[in-house]
């Protein structure tokens, strides 16, 4: 394989990754944030902090301190965001991304606006990441489909759908969407740590509002609360640039068109289920 | 309220009476006085404790998870219970009841006529288990043959089953009729209160809610 799809498969397994693990906030408890970057580098710099102080931990160590230590940083902030509805919520997650960007370019600890260079990537060579990018992303998305079915994936629809309805049957809403949160926030945090160590910099323009938008646009492509979709819509969305860089000075014009025909012919996202019928939906 | 009445809360719009319901279940805190349960006061409870003390809500509007089939609209409604096998049987047992929601169990709730929704939110206000049932409006938007059927439904479960029913209707003769007791409530207050016969006779209600007492227009 060539060097060139070796880092496609890494770089676009990360991006899968992040997706993935946004669906579980937007898709399975159907909150939308605007703020995943955010995690993704909470994750990626409290790896780098880690591996500069103690050279001696392992790379899964890292990976697992910093999907923990943001998973925390949700359930943190959770009792008071979550309590908001819908684009409350927006607001409030593009707020955190804004502070955590600003956080990390104006600390001295994280490098400021350079960032951090020269991190360890354990002596591994790019194909040596593959194993622990695809491992972590089967994990999120073994998560993800346990949402999906059985009594947890009926009770988050049901808190999706009416969340008053939900509570009448004596579901507490909070407990289950910070579950969703905390995970999310979780597999965004490894996603950080794998790509700081893959990469070996990391930078606070990687984490910014610009990120957390192609991440929502991939989760909305691929299909929200699908377990495959977003994988499917971060896939498509990552390796288009890449196929389009022979048109390269219409690259963007072509991208932004694919995605509004894609949205206006599959609104529900490309592997969404069809939504009922408008008829069906006022008759009930 | 006392075990095994059905009891009645009549009154205009914004009178109050779904505001009573959703703060006896407990998604409103009351705002003065408390919500007590054989002799506890459960004011402070949260809806799902309340639930599993057997009181249970039927909303307004039926309120159905539209995108959900029949079966699993029904089975939420056990959520706060863990006994997996008795939670079968009551199911199996709901479908025999009701053969017209065994038809569409695996349809999606939403694609429903307004009186089969009426009925899987009954159900599923059933599978709590309930001892105290709260009613909000069982029979809005109903034909009057379905809401008949509907309040003939409830008068069953009472009457078989045992179960303490607190009932808020537009259709005030209906639920007076078949009601052990009643209140009248206006603007959030108790004006009268009897039995629901009583009440049926009674000449501020004939003339307040039952439309009797006033000449139609075409006969003044």
């Amino acid at each position: 394989m060539s060097a060139y799809i070796i880092h496609l498969i890494n770089l676009g397994g990360i991006y899968i990754l992040l997706a993935s693990s946004l669906n579980i906030i937007v898709g399975y408890a159907g909150l939308i944030s605007l703020g995943h970057a955010a995690f993704f580098g909470i994750g990626a710099y409290t790896s780098a902090l880690l591996a500069l102080e103690f050279p001696q931990l392992p790379f899964f160590v890292l990976i697992a301190c910093a999907g923990v230590f943001s998973g925390l940083i949700a359930l943190i902030i959770s009792p008071p965001a979550l309590k908001l509805k819908d684009e409350y919520l927006a607001v409030v997650t593009l707020g955190l991304g804004i502070i955590v960007e600003l956080f990390l370019k104006n600390s001295d600890f994280t490098g400021g606006p350079d960032g951090i260079f020269g991190l360890p990537n354990f002596g591994l060579p790019p194909s040596g990441f593959i194993a622990y990018i695809w491992i972590i992303l089967l994990l999120c998305l073994s998560v993800s489909w346990k949402l999906s079915r059985g009594q947890v994936g009926l009770n988050l629809t049901a808190i999706k759908e009416n969340e008053f309805t939900a509570q009448t049957l004596g579901i507490s809403p909070f407990p289950l969407k910070a579950l969703c949160f905390a995970l999310s926030a979780l597999f965004a945090g490894c996603a950080g740590s794998l790509y700081a160590h893959y990469i070996t910099f990391i930078s606070p323009g990687a984490f910014g509002l610009h990120t957390s938008i192609l991440l929502l646009c991939m989760v909305v492509l691929g299909g929200m609360g699908t377990v495959l979709g977003p994988a499917l819509g971060a896939a498509a969305l990552f390796l288009l640039p890449e196929l389009l860089q022979k048109v390269a000075d219409y690259q963007e014009l072509v991208y932004g068109l694919l995605l509004i025909i894609t949205l206006i012919f599959r609104p529900q996202g490309l592997l969404g289920k069809t939504r009922k019928t408008k008829k069906n939906a006022q008759a009930a | 309220m006392q075990p095994g009445e059905i009891v009645a809360v009549i009154g205009a719009n914004g009178a109050g009476k779904s505001t009573l319901l959703k703060t006896i279940a407990g998604l409103m805190p009351p705002q003065s006085g408390a919500v007590v349960h054989l002799e506890e006061d459960i004011s402070s409870l949260p809806p799902e404790k309340r639930i599993r003390r057997g009181i249970a809500l039927c909303p307004e509007g039926r309120r159905l998870f539209k995108d959900l089939s029949v079966e699993d609209n029904i089975l939420l409604g056990a959520y706060v219970r863990r006994d997996k096998k008795k939670i079968k049987k009551d199911m199996d047992d709901l479908r025999r009841e009701f053969p017209i929601l065994d038809k569409f169990w695996k349809r999606s709730a939403g694609s429903l006529s307004g009186g089969e929704q009426q009925m899987v939110a009954l159900c599923r206000a059933l599978m709590a288990d309930p001892e105290v049932l709260l009613l909000d409006e069982p029979s809005l938007g109903l034909s009057p043959l379905l809401a008949k059927e509907i309040l003939q439904r409830i008068k069953y479960l009472n009457q078989e089953k045992g179960l303490s029913i607190l009932l808020v209707e537009q259709n005030a003769r209906a639920a007076l009729g078949m009601s052990h007791r009643a209140y009248v409530l206006e603007t959030g207050r108790i004006v009268l209160e009897g039995g629901g016969r009583e009440l049926l006779e009674h000449k501020e209600v004939q003339r307040a809610y039952l439309g009797k007492g006033y000449k139609e227009v075409w006969e003044r």
